[in-house]
């Protein structure tokens, strides 16, 4: 079961690769003009390589497919929960960095991941955040001069 | 050459005093700190500096701003080595065979043959420097536009043929890497393109937020979410942390080839460092007796791109220091100090300021070694960051990560920029793609673009009659091709192989 | 010890909502109406560190850093022929903590290429500080000596010449120039002023428009020679003094130059527009400002935010004459 989603992944990734490069030929073509042999333009790099990646991509779907299976160890099980748990707490991160602060927000996702990753003990969790949070923090705006961004809190 | 070594003799009475040898050493070890720590890039730094540098001598100042150029070419091995995440572009090849090792339990032993190859790649690469300066800055600008096209394909074509098992994936990864490069305003022609309107996107893609999410972000999710990867840094000797007999007797010959050949690629303006370290990588691995052990953690994957990219770094100022031709913003930053201390770079620096050229030159000969001695010591303290469980120390990683990934263009576009390249990246490492190719498509995207329009609007169009007017040009695209095919024809032998093995 | 823990607390919290309360004021207004910035000032300069912009630019934060009330830090954005730091620029807060370079591009290039916006009507200028003629150079084994060679070249052979960007400044004036004397020349673009002048030293590109700073080195040392200053009056430098001038060699109508000046994102308030007015005025008067801005090639010629608006309005009129006459040259 494990090994057919990851054949499954493997496939959907070659075909979406596929779907890209025909994204940016129709973005580059209705918004770029590609110019001539003689007198490129800005849409001349483009056009070349998202033909060569449409043309890779349809090869490689080919393989993809006909192989029936993927060379043991190639691709390696997944666990899809944790995958989407951590992604989504990268998300909320990045959206709350400029709401609440650097530092805030990286103690409360940084006691969060380590908390789902098993660490033991909630005193154990928030000081270790705690300390790195402000180490970081420091760094970056004291010794560094960078303006991290700073919201309600810092 | 006898006056070559006279002058240098005086440079290094000028260099050897106490105000000079501090400098070097704050600089190298700032240098190596804002390598290790991802976003602070060379200019940043620079630029918080230079105001600092107005009271001190020209020279002084000058030792300590090359100092840190120097030593974040050291710091950047640290973290491709230790956590898998190259902070530019010159280590991107040292992951391949520096990280395998790492997960062995040798990282010490990882960071300390980078440590000596960089010194020795920088010893000579300062030697090149000395005698062949002046000579050599009309090599450098023998390169045109031709040449710059095959040099940039033989450099990716080659990329795709050493790093990762199936080629078609590895130009897939190019191909999308430098479509990639072309989002944002175009250096050439200032039209927008694939900007959606969005105008944080106007700028681009930078390739540093790039890498620290497809590697940064990619490896935490990588960590945690992959079982396989978990627990796989085996137990932590000491006995390991250090290379021992046979590591050099493996790696002093890769080491000086890589050296010499660094410092000749290093010539070409501008990507020539990067390019560097593909080129020794991939001569080492043809020439050794054990290829198919290359990107498993052998000594010489390290020690030739690190000799390579520090050798090549001294050549990147070839150009600066015999014409006053910046070709990177960081010798333009570099360049700048010079202009601030009243002298300006030019044709005539070497003839008008002979004394600044070798105290220079001296001080580099001097701060490598500092480099070497203040790096030795911190091997066994980085080594034992991998002692930490990795479900704990890579959220750490990524939050340093985020700090420096704002810290590029102080933007939270960018932060989100690298969470969207982290879970691509995580997929497309997963099936199989070239991340290293990828990565360095988008950063040569823009040389390879300014090159192939270049040379076609040279030769109206005529891609072969410019090749074929350029022999040097010639050599080396078939050069890149033949090696293409080459591996292309090993690898799909051996994927045939065990698809037979595996059906039967 | 509870109670002690939620104090802190509370104190922490109080500290810094004074801290992120502080930073968001940008400075203070006195009783006179002058403003004074709270902490330094970010100067965007649309081209990388090391140019003729850039470090005139360094020049006003350095050998007239008496003048400022808080530092200026130059910020370099380069790419994208100036848009990325216009870009930038338009997008920075107008409350006087930001302000940026702005040359002739402002108005070039919003006519000869495509933009993301128009920047000479969305920017607020804030003054003049100086002018500059463009030069052509050839490299020193060429047999063009002038204006003259130069034409009989574009006319008999296939001349190449290398610009900066393309219909950018230093692009055009020899577009214009072959068209004018009826033919036709290459153009090949590369990537800025160090670039161009590799090839043209390294014999890839014949001939090179450049600003006066970026070249001098290397008329200096002999590696490249200047055949014609692209304006009316010669320079006064002794290594361009000898020069003669477009207008001399009969060549009149082939006139270009660029200024040097800074501009606000719109909406700047009057006060913070003054203190900037004010600053590069006092700053021009210092001998060591005025001696570097003469170094790079420059005539000093200050003008306050309504004349350097002027300023640009008749550029406008001029290039859109001038592009008119080029058509699809400059984007071909």
């Amino acid at each position: 079961m494990k090994q057919l989603i990851l054949e499954r992944v493997r496939k959907i990734v070659s075909i979406v690769l596929f779907l890209v490069g025909i994204l940016a030929l129709v973005v580059t073509l209705s918004t770029m003009k590609v110019g001539s042999f003689t007198k490129p333009q800005e849409g001349f790099t483009p056009v070349l390589f998202s033909i060569l990646l449409i043309g890779f991509s349809i090869l490689n779907i080919v393989i993809e497919f006909i192989t029936p299976n993927s060379i043991p160890g190639e691709l390696k099980d997944v666990n899809w929960k944790k995958f989407f748990l951590y992604f989504a707490i990268c998300i909320v991160y990045v959206f709350l960095v400029k709401k609440i602060g650097f530092a805030t927000d990286t103690f409360i996702c940084l006691a969060l991941m380590l908390k789902l990753a098993g660490l033991k003990g909630w005193v154990k969790t928030i000081v270790i955040s705690l300390i790195v949070s402000v180490l970081i923090w420091a760094l970056f705006t004291l010794a560094m001069g960078v303006p991290l961004p700073a919201g309600i809190l810092i | 050459m006898f006056d070559s070594l006279l002058l240098l003799l005086n440079g290094f009475v000028d260099c050897l005093s106490l105000m000079n040898i501090f400098c070097a050493i704050v600089g190298s070890l700032l240098g190596s700190l804002i390598g290790v720590l991802p976003g602070l890039g060379i200019s940043g730094t620079v630029a918080i500096l230079l105001p600092l540098t107005y009271g001190m001598s020209p020279l002084s100042a000058l030792i300590m701003i090359s100092g840190i150029y120097f030593g974040s070419q050291y710091g950047g091995a640290i973290t491709s080595i230790l956590v898998n995440i190259p902070g530019e572009a010159t280590s991107i090849v040292t992951c391949f065979d520096g990280h395998p090792m790492a997960r062995e339990g040798k990282a010490g032993k990882a960071l300390c043959i980078s440590s000596i190859a960089s010194f020795v790649g920088g010893f000579i690469g300062t030697l090149g420097l000395t005698f062949a300066a002046a000579a050599l800055a009309r090599v450098a600008l023998s390169f045109g536009k031709v040449e710059f096209f095959a040099i940039v394909v033989f450099g990716l074509l080659l990329l795709t043929s050493i790093s990762g098992k199936n080629q078609l994936k590895g130009l897939i990864s190019v191909a999308l890497g430098v479509l990639l490069g072309c989002v944002g305003l175009d250096s050439l022609y200032g039209k927008a393109r694939f900007t959606f309107g969005i105008v944080n996107l106007y700028s681009g893609i930078d390739f540093v937020t790039f890498i620290m999410g497809a590697y940064g972000i990619t490896e935490l999710l990588k960590a945690i979410c992959i079982p396989e990867e978990q627990g796989e840094v085996l137990e932590f000797s000491l006995r390991d942390q250090f290379p021992n007999k046979k590591d050099y007797k493996e790696c002093w010959l890769p080491t000086l080839r890589a050296s010499v050949l660094g410092f000749a690629v290093g010539l070409v303006p501008g990507a020539g460092s990067t390019l560097s370290t593909f080129f020794a990588y991939g001569m080492e691995k043809g020439l050794s007796k054990h290829p198919e052990k290359f990107g498993t953690g052998v000594p010489e994957g390290i020690a030739a791109p690190e000799a390579a990219n520090n050798a090549a770094m001294y050549a990147g100022l070839v150009p600066l220091l015999s014409l006053g031709l910046p070709f990177t913003s960081s010798m333009a930053l570099l360049m700048n100090a010079f202009i601030i201390h009243g002298i300006t770079p030019g044709p005539l620096f070497i003839s008008e300021h002979p004394d600044l050229f070798w105290g220079l030159i001296a001080s580099m000969f001097l701060g490598n070694i500092i480099l070497l001695i203040i790096n030795l010591p911190f091997v066994g303290l980085w080594a034992r960051l991998l002692k930490v469980d990795f479900n704990i120390l890579m959220p750490l990683i990524t939050f340093i990560t985020f700090a420096g990934g704002y810290a590029i263009n102080y933007s939270v576009f960018d932060m989100g920029m690298m969470v969207a390249c982290g879970f691509v990246g995580f997929f497309l490492g997963q099936c199989g793609y070239n991340m290293a190719a990828l990565a360095v498509g988008l950063f040569l995207s823009p040389t390879f673009e300014g090159s192939l329009l270049g040379t076609m609007t040279l030769y109206h169009g005529d891609i072969f009659a410019a090749l074929w007017d350029r022999k040097l040009a010639l050599v080396i695209i078939i050069l890149g091709i033949a090696a293409f095919i080459f591996s292309s024809v090993k690898s799909s032998r051996k994927f045939f192989a065990e698809r037979n093995a595996m059906k039967a | 010890m509870k109670k002690v823990l939620l104090s802190l607390l509370v104190l922490l919290m109080a500290v810094t909502m004074v801290f992120a309360q502080g930073q968001k004021e940008s400075g203070s207004v006195d009783a006179d109406g002058n403003w004074t910035p709270s902490k330094e000032v970010s100067v965007i300069v649309s081209y990388a560190a090391g140019g003729s912009t850039d470090l005139l630019a360094r020049t006003f934060a350095n050998e007239a850093a008496s003048v400022w009330a808080t530092p200026l830090v130059i910020n370099n954005m380069p790419g994208g022929g100036n848009a990325i730091g216009f870009s930038a620029l338009r997008q920075a807060a107008p409350d006087g903590l930001t302000i940026g370079n702005t040359n002739s591009s402002v108005v070039v290039n919003c006519l000869t290429g495509e933009t993301p916006f128009v920047y000479y009507e969305e920017l607020q200028p804030i003054c003049q500080v100086g002018f500059a003629p463009y030069i052509v150079y050839v490299a020193k084994d060429s047999p063009i000596q002038n204006l003259a060679d130069l034409e009989e070249a574009v006319k008999t052979r296939d001349v190449v010449m290398a610009a900066n960007n393309r219909g950018g400044q230093t692009h055009w004036e020899l577009e214009y120039f072959a068209m004018k004397v009826g033919s036709d020349i290459t153009a090949v673009i590369y990537d800025g002023g160090s670039a161009s002048i590799a090839a043209v030293l390294g014999g890839h590109a014949e001939v090179t428009v450049q600003a006066p700073s970026d070249g001098q080195e290397y008329v200096r040392s002999g590696d490249l020679r200047a055949i014609a200053v692209l304006d009316d009056a010669r320079l006064e430098t002794d290594i361009y003094k000898d020069v003669p001038t477009s207008v001399e060699q009969g060549y009149g109508w082939l006139q270009n130059g660029f200024f040097h000046g800074y501009s606000a994102p719109k909406g700047i308030g009057e006060a913070q527009l003054k203190y900037f007015e004010d600053g590069f005025k006092k700053a021009l008067e210092i001998p060591e400002v005025r001696e570097k801005i003469e170094y790079y090639g420059f005539t000093v010629d200050y003008q306050d935010a309504e004349g350097f608006r002027q300023v640009w309005l008749d550029t406008v009129e001029q290039y859109k004459t001038v592009i008119a006459e080029l058509g699809d040259r400059l984007t071909e």
